[in-house]
C-alpha cells in the first residue's frame, strides 16, 4: 500500500472530532470483513468473518407480558389460563405459548427480575435503548450506534454497521448516534427493501455510470496532487462504498436464501425479517435490530399474546437454532427487550397494563452463559425477590457479552464520553 | 488599543528587527496580515488566482458559487482592486444577509426540530437582524429576554423554548456559543481535564437560569418561558463532595448582587393555572445585561473566533467552543486585537467580516509557492539557528517545569502520607478525651450520689441528736440514754463516718479525673495544632502545586510553538532547497503548518445548504426556479402599468417572487440536509461522508437530472472548448486546462453524435461529484 502522503497532523486526520481511540477485543485479529475480498482463501475468509462480534435486538413493541411468556406464574391470581412447560434447561419453565423457545432454551438464558421504575413507553424504550434517563442538557447515542461504533473495524465497509429493519416506510440514515457521528446512526431498511438508492434507477444506463465515475476518479486524482487529506480521502471512498454496496445489494434479498430456510423462517414479515437479520449479521454487519409489535395489550391481553406471542415463537427460535448451526452464535448476542413487561393484576379488559416493576428479558450467544437464570420474582410476580437489575446494569452486560470493556469510553472532540451510565456494571453472574 | 506580546520565540525571529508598529491608524485587515506576516518568518502560501478567490469568497458570504456568467465577468475585469470591489459587492447584496442567517441559525440551533416554534420565522428573523446590521450584542440580548408570550414576536425565543427552557442545557449552550466554552462535564464536578472549567464556574452560569422553566399548563397552547421569583443554585462535587451556593456570576467574576427575591409582577395566581408568573427581578434579565454589554472577555473572543471562521472556514481556536488556556488560539496576539477589535467596533458584524475578507489572509492559495523567495529564504536560513535553539531551550525548561511539577506533586503526596498519622493521632485523642469526660460524668454522678447520701447520714445523725436532747429536756434523771437509741447513735455514727470516706474517696477520684482531663485535654491540643500546622502545610504546597502546574502547561504550550515555528521554518528552507524525497516530506510539514495557522488556505467541506445551492446554481436550477416563481407570482397577481411604475407595488411583487422562490426551494434544502447535515442537536461542524450520500448522487436521479441540463445547454454551444469551458466555468467556477478539455473532447468523441448531451452529462456529473466541488479551497 503506498504511503499517504497528506497531510497527516491536521487536526481533521489525527484527532477528528469524530474519530474514536477505544479499548476493544474483538476476536484478537483485526475485524476484516470477507466481501473485500483481502484475503485469497475463502476459508480464512470466513473464520475471520465468524470472528467479528454481531448483536440482533429482537424488539417485542408495546411492552411483552412477562408472565405470557419468559417468567409464567401458573395457578396463581395473577397467572391467566395458561401453563408453564419446562424447556431444554433443567428447571427453567417458560410459558406454552412458547414451546418452540422451550427447545433451544439451552442456547439462551433469562434475567426475570428487571425493576426500571419505568411505565412510560417513550421513557421505557429510551432507557432500555440507551441505557440512560432522558436529559435535555444531553443527548445519548442508541445501543445500535454504541455497538457499531465499540466494535467498528479498521477500513471502511460497504454495508452499515448499524441497521434497523422496519415492515413499512421509507429508508435512509437516522438521527441516534449523538456524539458519535452520523456514521454509527442507524440505516432504515424500510419494507425490509434494501437502501435507498441502492438500485440504479432505469434512466440511468449502465455504461453512463461507468464512464461518469471513470471521470470522477480521474478529475479526482488529479486534484489529489493538489492537496489531499483524510476527509478527500472519506469523500471519494464514499463513492466507491456507494458502488460496492449496489454489486452486494442481494445480501438484503432473502430470496437468495435456500428454500428449506426460507420456509422455516416462515413467510410472514417477522419471520422473513429474521432470517434477513441473520443474513446481515452473516455479511459482516455489527447490528441489527427485527421488531414485533402489537404487544401493547390493555385489553385481551391473552388473546393477544397468544396470537403475538405464537408468531414470535417460531421465527426466533430458528433464528437462534440457524445462527447455532452455522457457528454464527458464539459470536452473536441476540437480545429480546420490551421497553417494559406487564401488570400481574388483570384489568376489567382481561387485559395488562404498563409495569416496569418486576419484568423479564431473555438473551443469549456470545459472552452469555447459556442456560443462566438470573433473578426471580414473589408469587404472583407484584415484585423483585432477589437480584433487582435496571436497564443500565443490561446496556453494561451487553457490551461486555460482546467482549468490550463497558466501563470504558469513546474520546469525542476531547472529551471522554462513557460507553455505558457509569453508576451501573454489568451482570456478572450472566457472563460465561 | 490591544497591547500587542509576542511570544519570544518571535521576538528571536524578527532578531534586531523590531517589533512592527501597529499604528492605530492601520486599517483591521492591515493590522491581521502584519500579524501573521509575523507570525510566518519564512513566508506564507502565495495568493490564490481569480478563480480561487473568486469561488472562495462567494462561497464564504453568499453561501453559493457564482455562476458563469458572474465568473466570466470577474475574470476579464481588469481594474486592480476588483477583489476589493468584489467583496464589497457581495456583502451589499441581500445574499449576504440571508446566508448569514443560515450559518446563524446552524450554530445557535443547531438543526433541532419545531416542537415549539416555528424555525422559519426564526430564521426570518435572523435575516431581517443581518439586513439591519443588528451588532451581536444586541441580537444576543434579544435572544435571552424572549420568552415567546406574545404570538408575533414568539420565534425569537426560539433558541430558550427549543432547550425546553432546561436550565441545565441553557447554562450549556451559552457557554459554548456565547462564551466559547463547553463546559459541560463541570456539572458534576471540576472539569476532568480542563483546569479553567471549574465546577464553580458552571454553577455560576446555570445560576442565571436555575429559576427559569417552561410554562405550559395547558398542552393545547404553545409553551412560554417562565421564570420564578425564588430558587438558588448550589453545588456538590461528586468527587471532592467539595461544594457550596452561588448567585449567578460569570465565569472569573464575582457573584452578582441581586435585588430581593420573592417579589411578583405577576403573582403565580393558585385558582387560575394559566396566568404565567412574572417575577419582578429576573435572573435571566440578569444574564441579559451582563453578558449583552459585551464586556467579557469570553464573550468577545467567541465572537471574534466564530466569524473568524464564518470567513475563513476555522476558527483561530478550535473546536470553536472550547477556548481554554491548554487549547490556545493558533495566534494568540491575532485572536486577542480581533476579541478588542469587536467590541471597539461595538459588535458590528458586518463591517468585522469585511475587514477579515479584505485581508491578504484571506486570499492565501492552496498551493505552496515553487519555492521561497531568495531573500524570504535567507532570512530564514538566517534565523533557523536560533529558532532552533529557542526550540529546544524551551523544551528543556518545559522538561524541567515538568519535573518540577513532578517533585512538587511528590512532596504534596509524601506531606498528605505524614500527615495521616497526625490525623489520626488527633482523632485517638479526641477519643480519649471523649472517654474521660465520659468517666468524668460517671465520676460526678457517683460524688453526687455519695455527697447527697452523707448529706442524708448527716441529718439522720442531727435527728439523733435532736431526738437525744428532747429525752434529755424531757426531764428523765442522767439516766444512761436508752440502749435503743444509743445504738441508734452508734450505727448513725458509724454509717456517717463511712459516708464521709466514700464521699472522700469519690471526690478524689473527680479530682484524679479532671487532672487526666486537663492531661489529656493538653495532648488533644498538641496534637490539634500538629495537625493543623500540617494541614496548613498540605494547603500551601497544592497552592505551589496549582502554580507549578499553570507553569508547565505554559512552558509546554510555549515549548510547542518555538518547535512548530522551527520545524516550519526548517521545512520551508527544506522545500525550496532538497531533493525530490525530502521535499515530499517538506511539502507536508508546511502545509500541516500554515494550514493550521492561516499561512495557507485549507480545504473545507461544503456545508449541506452550500452544496445544495452551489449544486443547483451550476446547473442552472436556482435560475430556473427564479423564473417559475416569477411566472406562478405574475399569473396569481396581475399588475397594471400604473403598478409597474409604484415602488411599494413593486417591492410588494419582488417580496411575494422572492417568498415563493424560497419555498420552491426548501424542499430540495431539506433533502441534502437529511444526507448531509448532522443530527438534530449535535454540532454541525464535522465532516463525514457515508454511501448513502454517494447513492444519492449516483442514483437518486437529482444530480443527474440537473446535471443533463446543463450538459444539453453547453452541448448547444459551438465547438468543444467552448462547451468545456461552460461546464467548467458553471461547476468549477474556472477555466479548463489544456488536458480538461482534451479529456472532455474524447469523452464527447466516445459517444455517437446524438448522446453528445448525455456524453457531457456524465462530465457534468463528474465534476458536480467531485472534491473539487464538494470542498471550498
Amino acid at each position: 500500500m503506498k504511503p499517504c502522503n497528506y497531510s497527516c497532523q491536521t487536526l481533521d486526520h489525527v484527532v477528528s472530532r469524530r474519530r474514536f481511540f477505544q479499548t476493544l477485543a474483538a476476536g484478537g485479529a483485526a475485524a476484516v470483513l470477507p466481501n473485500f475480498g483481502l484475503f485469497t482463501s475463502p476459508v480464512v475468509a470466513a473464520e475471520m468473518a465468524r470472528a467479528q462480534k454481531r448483536m440482533i435486538v429482537i424488539n417485542l413493541a408495546g411492552g411483552l407480558s412477562q408472565l405470557e411468556s419468559w417468567d409464567p406464574k401458573p395457578g396463581t391470581p395473577t397467572g391467566g389460563p395458561f401453563r408453564a412447560i419446562p424447556t431444554s434447561v433443567p428447571g427453567i419453565h417458560i410459558s406454552e405459548l412458547l414451546p418452540k423457545t422451550a427447545k433451544v432454551m439451552h442456547h439462551l438464558a433469562l434475567v426475570r427480575s428487571i425493576n426500571t421504575h419505568e411505565n412510560d413507553h417513550g421513557k421505557g424504550e429510551y432507557l432500555m435503548s440507551t441505557g440512560r434517563r432522558k436529559t435535555p442538557a444531553q443527548a445519548y447515542p442508541v445501543l445500535g450506534a454504541v455497538m457499531a461504533c465499540a466494535l467498528d473495524g479498521p477500513g471502511g465497509s460497504a454495508l452499515p454497521g448499524h441497521i434497523v429493519i422496519s415492515p413499512n416506510g421509507g429508508g435512509g440514515r437516522n438521527a441516534d448516534s449523538a456524539y458519535l457521528g452520523p456514521k454509527y446512526g442507524s440505516v432504515t431498511l424500510g419494507g425490509a427493501k434494501p437502501p435507498q438508492f441502492s438500485e440504479r434507477p432505469a434512466s440511468l444506463a449502465e455504461e453512463s455510470s461507468i464512464c461518469a465515475n471513470d471521470l470522477r476518479r480521474q478529475v479526482n486524482d488529479h486534484f489529489a496532487l493538489r492537496r489531499r487529506t483524510a476527509q478527500t480521502d472519506a469523500y471519494t471512498q464514499s463513492f466507491e462504498q456507494g458502488l460496492e454496496l449496489m454489486k452486494q445489494r442481494d445480501v438484503f434479498d432473502i430470496t437468495k436464501e435456500s428454500q428449506k430456510d426460507q420456509e422455516r423462517y416462515g413467510s410472514h414479515d417477522f419471520g422473513r425479517h429474521c432470517l434477513l437479520a441473520r443474513r446481515l449479521v452473516e455479511s459482516g454487519v455489527t447490528y441489527v435490530r427485527v421488531t414485533h409489535a402489537n404487544y401493547d395489550t390493555h385489553c385481551e391481553n391473552f388473546n393477544f399474546h397468544f396470537e403475538q406471542v405464537g408468531e414470535f415463537d417460531g421465527p426466533f427460535s430458528t433464528l437462534v437454532t440457524d445462527l447455532a448451526e452455522r457457528g454464527l452464535l458464539e459470536h452473536t448476542l441476540i437480545v429480546v427487550l420490551s421497553e417494559f413487561g406487564r401488570t400481574p393484576a388483570i384489568n376489567q379488559n382481561y387485559g395488562r397494563d404498563h409495569w416496569g416493576t418486576a419484568w423479564s428479558i431473555c438473551l443469549g450467544g456470545a459472552g452469555i452463559q447459556r442456560g443462566a437464570l438470573i433473578g426471580e420474582t414473589n408469587e404472583n410476580g407484584t415484585a423483585v425477590k432477589t437480584r433487582q437489575v435496571d436497564g443500565g446494569h443490561l446496556f453494561h452486560t451487553y457490551l461486555a457479552a460482546l467482549g468490550v470493556k463497558s466501563t470504558g469510553h469513546f474520546t469525542v472532540a476531547g472529551q471522554k464520553m462513557p460507553m455505558a451510565d457509569p453508576a451501573f456494571e454489568p451482570i456478572d453472574e450472566l457472563l460465561a | 488599543m490591544a497591547n500587542i506580546v509576542l511570544p519570544a520565540m518571535m521576538a528571536i525571529a524578527m532578531g534586531a528587527v523590531t517589533v512592527a508598529a501597529h499604528a492605530d491608524q492601520a486599517p483591521l485587515h492591515a493590522q491581521i496580515d502584519a500579524l501573521l506576516a509575523e507570525a510566518h518568518p519564512a513566508g506564507q502560501a502565495p495568493i490564490a488566482n481569480d478563480a480561487d478567490f473568486l469561488r472562495r469568497a462567494y462561497l464564504a458570504l453568499h453561501g453559493v458559487i457564482p455562476t458563469a456568467a458572474q465568473a466570466r465577468a470577474f475574470f476579464m475585469d481588469t481594474a486592480p482592486d476588483k477583489r476589493a470591489a468584489l467583496v464589497d459587492a457581495l456583502l451589499a447584496d441581500p445574499q449576504f444577509a440571508k446566508w448569514m442567517a443560515v450559518r446563524f441559525d446552524v450554530m445557535l440551533m443547531e438543526r433541532r426540530g419545531e416542537v415549539h416554534t416555528k424555525a422559519q420565522a426564526w430564521r426570518e428573523w435572523l435575516e431581517q437582524s443581518f439586513t439591519e446590521n443588528k451588532p451581536w450584542d444586541a441580537l444576543v440580548r434579544e435572544i435571552l429576554a424572549a420568552d415567546g408570550s406574545d404570538e408575533k414576536t414568539r420565534h425569537v425565543a426560539r433558541w430558550l423554548l427549543e432547550r425546553e427552557a432546561d436550565p441545565n442545557a441553557l447554562a450549556k449552550d451559552t457557554g459554548r456559543l456565547f462564551l466559547g466554552r463547553d463546559i459541560t462535564c463541570s456539572q458534576c464536578h471540576n472539569h476532568p481535564r480542563i483546569d479553567d472549567y471549574l465546577q464553580r464556574d458552571y454553577a455560576g452560569l446555570q445560576a442565571f437560569f436555575s429559576r427559569t422553566y417552561l410554562f405550559r399548563p395547558d398542552t393545547k397552547k404553545p409553551s412560554i418561558v417562565g421564570e420564578q421569583a425564588t430558587g438558588n443554585t448550589t453545588y456538590l462535587s461528586v468527587f471532592t463532595k467539595v461544594g457550596g451556593e452561588t448567585r449567578p456570576r460569570l465565569p472569573g467574576e464575582a457573584e452578582l448582587t441581586e435585588p430581593p427575591a420573592g417579589e411578583w409582577t405577576v403573582a403565580p395566581d393558585p385558582k387560575d393555572k394559566t396566568v404565567r408568573p412574572v417575577p419582578k427581578n429576573s435572573r435571566r434579565a440578569l444574564l441579559e445585561a451582563a453578558l449583552g454589554d459585551g464586556h467579557h472577555p469570553a464573550f468577545r473572543r467567541n465572537i471574534a473566533n466564530r466569524l473568524w471562521a464564518v470567513v475563513f472556514g476555522s476558527g483561530l481556536v478550535e473546536p470553536l467552543d472550547l477556548n481554554h488556556s491548554a487549547n490556545p488560539p493558533s495566534n494568540p496576539a491575532l485572536l486577542d486585537l480581533l476579541a478588542d477589535e469587536i467590541a471597539a467596533m461595538k459588535f458590528d458584524l458586518r463591517a468585522f467580516v469585511h475587514e477579515l475578507a479584505l485581508t491578504e489572509a484571506f486570499q492565501r492559495s492552496l498551493d505552496l509557492p515553487e519555492a521561497l523567495p531568495p531573500p524570504v529564504a535567507k532570512v530564514a536560513a538566517d534565523r533557523l539557528p536560533a529558532l532552533e535553539q529557542e526550540a529546544t531551550a524551551l523544551a528543556t525548561a518545559a522538561t524541567s517545569a515538568e519535573e518540577d511539577f513532578g517533585k512538587v506533586q511528590k512532596a504534596v503526596a509524601e506531606a498528605q502520607r505524614a500527615a495521616a498519622p497526625l490525623t489520626e493521632e488527633q482523632a485517638k485523642q479526641d477519643a480519649e478525651i471523649a472517654k474521660v469526660k465520659k468517666a468524668m460524668e460517671t465520676a460526678a454522678a457517683d460524688q453526687k450520689k455519695s455527697d447527697d447520701a452523707l448529706a442524708a447520714k448527716r441529718a439522720a445523725r442531727e435527728k439523733l441528736t435532736a431526738d437525744t436532747a428532747k429525752a434529755e429536756e424531757a426531764g428523765e434523771a442522767a439516766a444512761p440514754v436508752p440502749k435503743a437509741l444509743q445504738a441508734k447513735i452508734d450505727a448513725a455514727e458509724k454509717e456517717l463516718a463511712a459516708a464521709e470516706k466514700d464521699a472522700e474517696a469519690k471526690k478524689a477520684i473527680a479530682e484524679t479525673q479532671a487532672k487526666t482531663l486537663t492531661d489529656a485535654q493538653k495532648k488533644a491540643d498538641e496534637a490539634k495544632a500538629k495537625a493543623d500546622e500540617s494541614a496548613k502545610q498540605i494547603a500551601a504546597q497544592q497552592a505551589e502545586l496549582d502554580a507549578a502546574e499553570a507553569r508547565k502547561e505554559a512552558a509546554r504550550i510555549k515549548a510547542k510553538h518555538a518547535s512548530q515555528l522551527a520545524a516550519e521554518v526548517r521545512a520551508a528552507l527544506a522545500w525550496t532547497t532538497a531533493d525530490a524525497t525530502g521535499r515530499t516530506a517538506a511539502r507536508e510539514a508546511l502545509t500541516t503548518a500554515w494550514d493550521r495557522s492561516f499561512a495557507a488556505m485549507e480545504l473545507l467541506p461544503l456545508s449541506p445548504e452550500q452544496l445544495c445551492w452551489s449544486a443547483m446554481q451550476a446547473t442552472g436550477q436556482l435560475d430556473q426556479i427564479r423564473t417559475a416563481a416569477t411566472k406562478e407570482w405574475d399569473a396569481k397577481n396581475k399588475q397594471s402599468e400604473a403598478d409597474q411604475e409604484d415602488p411599494e407595488k413593486q417591492a410588494a411583487r419582488a417580496a411575494g417572487i422572492e417568498k415563493l422562490y424560497r419555498d420552491k426551494l426548501r424542499p430540495t434544502e431539506d433533502q441534502f440536509v437529511r444526507f448531509f447535515g448532522g443530527a438534530a442537536g449535535q454540532p454541525q461542524t464535522d465532516f463525514f461522508a457515508t454511501p448513502e450520500q454517494a447513492l444519492y448522487f449516483e442514483n437518486g436521479g437529482v444530480i443527474r437530472g440537473w446535471a443533463s441540463t446543463l450538459a444539453n445547454r453547453a452541448a448547444a454551444l459551438p465547438g468543444t472548448k467552448a462547451m468545456a469551458e461552460e461546464v467548467y466555468l458553471a461547476t468549477l467556477t474556472r477555466l479548463p486546462d489544456e488536458a480538461e478539455v482534451a479529456t472532455l473532447a474524447a469523452t464527447v468523441a466516445s459517444h455517437p453524435p446524438e448522446k453528445k448531451a448525455e456524453a457531457l452529462g456524465d462530465v457534468a456529473w463528474a465534476l458536480l461529484s467531485s472534491i473539487e466541488f464538494r470542498f471550498a479551497h
